[in-house]
């Protein structure tokens, strides 16, 4: 009798457990992409998009506030709905470039801290600010979709470095490796791409454009699935889709200042090529031209690095596995002036389905 | 021998699944930042290390076994008299109510902190001890097939793992044993509290059929979960940088965030529900066990010494506050499991080794 009066009791405080806050869709604001700016000293924008389902579309409201640094600006922003604002879908989060170059650490800790955001939230930065960007309307699934398929797309197929919160945190907390985030613009009612902001500690010190993306992609991710036009020469353009790309990295000579070696083996097939029979010379010419284009413009990006005092690559996280008790800040030191050599391998497999 | 009715008993090979759904608990959860800490990206070679020295605990538990026909509180009786023999089993006794005590309580600071943080303690604990509670007083055979379920049940949780491949540096963990020796075997120290678990072998050996048999069990459930855990931490050393990971109160939670499928945006609620699974051996054998001791020390029936535990487990669980004071505790726990295992265990068998070359018997 006891154990089933003991069972009865346990059974109310089940069901009682139920009585946490809710949250129901319809009853709430969720928000799909967040945005960060500088509003004079000390001061700071934020932006929530929330997008409003209708009939047949998405609509998008933005809801903008102002803070002081110290205060959490997208709480200031419940006192401007009737409804809760829920960060738990945020999807997309911007930095205007202003903010950027002044350190965006304490507005990404936040979200690192928050339990209910996810690991592969993008981050970004804006050319321009964030707030404008947030305003535009794109798409037909709402802007916070649409941003996040644009990187999402850029990344995977295209020659964006793999970038998330996560990837930002560890190489933010990594001693031989600093961060870079994808780098963006508004341009009339679309979102595009415009290169990568690289960061030193959680500021941002430098931008690669456009042209550079896919050296620094494959020297960075050592994976890019990337198109890639080469120029052969004034007229003519080769097409070629990026299949495989294998990265080695070595060292030799004493830990404190190492030789550094970056080898770069690609593996690719034709996707256009104008004039003529793709033959044996062409193919062994396109490989030699891509070879030697990839050569020097990664030695290029790569000697950026060294005078901007940057390490986007990780060569001091790589070195630190390769020598015993190695010192970051001995290798460092000597950083920009390291021998950096880059080699490269361009295999063209196959030529498409005609010859 | 003691006498358990065969009815009572089971299978020599369920020893496996008892130790293996008991020893993973809520130490998964958080025990990489802690050894990272200590031994850096060589600490996967203390779990190996922690695990490797468990091995010969639990060597040193069934020979002691062996010596007492079975019982251990017998052992602890024989050696030192009634009174001091009873206290000493009581401290037994005191432990096993500690681990469940704490396990449970940790596990709702994981529920307030990532799920519901308006959950009250008290509401989640009461609920939780009821169920434990309804299923210990069935007997040890219940138990086991809790142990049973729990442990087959939340197995897929490992296929998540895989998502977390996509972002490893496996070059992290190079070079090996870049760390001093000593810092490595510190860090397998407290790798204990994660390990904890395979002494209740103590308790349930002689509802064991067979039991010597059961040993291979034992040393292959050993084998797994040590396995288990080397494997969690070269993925956890590979994932995070160093410091990031430092930054983590539960790394493994914290990995499960990069994981996303077509219908599941957030991956750590379903996993932590799970988890749910994973305590519930847990606190189901901590009680049993803490309950048998004291059936078999006072005059009193298991169900209601049970009764009693699980009240004291259930105030002791609205104690602990916060994250500092659920850290002390599992820290203390983590101590005492060390001193009991490592220490006293050693201890009581150069004693038993002693007195039986004079007496003869034990």
């Amino acid at each position: 009798m006891s154990i089933r009066t003991a069972l009865l009791i346990g059974f109310t405080v089940a069901i009682l457990c139920g009585c946490l806050r809710k949250e129901i869709l319809d009853d709430i604001n969720i928000e799909s992409a967040v945005g960060f700016d500088e509003a004079g000293k000390e001061k700071i924008r934020g932006t929530v998009l929330i997008p409003v389902y209708k009939k047949g579309e998405t609509a998008n409201k933005t809801l903008t506030a102002v803070s002081p640094t110290a205060k959490d600006v997208l709480e200031e922003l419940q006192y401007k709905t009737s409804e809760p604002l829920v960060n738990g879908s945020i999807e997309t989060a911007l930095y205007g470039k202003r903010l950027a170059k002044r350190g965006i650490f304490p507005f990404v800790n936040k979200f690192h801290r928050d339990a209910s955001i996810g690991a592969r939230l993008y981050l970004a930065v804006v050319d321009g600010t964030a707030e404008r960007l947030l305003e535009g309307r794109y798409g037909r699934q709402g802007s916070g979709i649409y941003l996040s398929n644009l990187l999402k797309q850029n990344i995977e197929q295209r020659d964006l470095p793999k970038t998330n919160l996560h990837l930002f945190l560890k190489t933010y907390y990594a001693d031989g490796k600093d961060p870079f985030l994808p780098y963006i613009r508004r341009v009339g009612e679309d979102v595009q791409v415009i290169g990568v902001a690289l960061f030193r500690n959680d500021r941002m010190v430098d931008t690669i454009g456009r042209s550079d993306m896919f050296y620094f992609k494959i020297a960075a991710d050592a994976y890019s699935e990337g198109t890639h036009t080469i120029r052969l020469n004034r007229q003519h353009y080769v097409s070629i889709k990026n299949i495989s790309t294998k990265r080695t990295i070595s060292f030799s000579g004493p830990k404190t200042r190492p030789h550094i070696h970056v080898h770069l083996a690609l593996e690719g097939v034709v996707r256009e090529y104008k004039r003529g029979a793709f033959t044996f010379d062409v193919r062994k010419s396109v490989e030699k031209t891509f070879e030697q284009q990839i050569r020097s413009k990664t030695a290029a990006l790569l000697r950026r690095f060294q005078e901007k005092h940057i390490d986007p690559i990780g060569f001091g996280d790589l070195a630190a596995s390769r020598y015993r008790q190695f010192r970051h800040r001995d290798f460092y030191k000597n950083y920009s002036h390291l021998p950096i050599r880059v080699t490269a391998e361009v295999t063209i497999r196959d030529t498409g389905i005609i010859e | 021998m003691a006498s358990v009715a065969e009815r009572l008993q089971v299978s020599p090979f369920m020893t496996f699944f008892v130790i293996v759904s008991m020893q993973i608990g809520v130490g998964v959860l958080g025990f990489q930042r802690v050894i990272a800490k200590t031994a850096g990206h060589d600490a996967w070679i203390s779990v190996l290390l922690a695990g490797a020295s468990s091995h010969l605990i639990l060597i040193v538990l069934y020979w002691l076994l062996q010596q007492a026909d079975g019982d251990f509180l017998l052992l602890h009786q024989r050696l030192f008299g009634r009174w001091v023999g009873g206290a000493l089993s009581s401290l037994l006794a005191l432990y096993f109510a500690a681990m469940a005590f704490v396990v449970l309580r940790t596990y709702i600071e994981v529920i307030q902190v990532w799920m519901f943080p308006d959950l009250k303690t008290w509401e989640f604990s009461l609920a939780f001890l009821f169920l434990c509670l309804y299923i210990t007083v069935g007997g040890f055979r219940v138990v086991v097939g809790i142990c049973f379920f729990c442990l087959i049940i939340p197995s897929y949780l490992l296929f998540t793992f895989w998502f977390v491949l996509d972002y490893t540096d496996f070059y992290q963990l190079l070079p090996i044993l870049d760390h001093p020796p000593s810092t490595i075997v510190k860090a397998a120290k407290q790798m204990t509290l994660t390990m904890l678990g395979y002494e209740t072998i103590l308790l349930f050996y002689p509802f064991i059929k067979r039991g010597n048999q059961s040993a291979k069990w034992a040393h292959a459930a050993l084998l797994t979960t040590t396995l288990f855990y080397a494997l969690l931490t070269v993925l956890t050393l590979a994932y995070f940088s160093e410091k990031q990971l430092q930054r983590q109160i539960w790394p493994t939670l914290t990995m499960w965030k990069i994981v996303e499928l077509p219908f599941i945006e957030r991956f750590e609620y379903i996993g932590i529900a799970n988890w749910l699974l994973i305590i519930l051996p847990n606190v189901c054998l901590g009680l049993w066990c803490s309950s048998r001791i004291c059936k078999q020390l006072f005059p009193v029936r298991q169900k209601t010494a049970l009764l009693v535990i699980a009240a004291i487990c259930f105030f002791s669980t609205l104690l602990i506050h916060d994250r500092k004071e659920v850290d002390f505790v599992n820290t203390i726990l983590n101590r005492v499991g060390f001193y009991f295992l490592y220490i006293w265990i050693p201890c009581l068998a150069g004693i038993t080794y002693i007195v039986k070359k004079v007496r003869g018997n034990v």
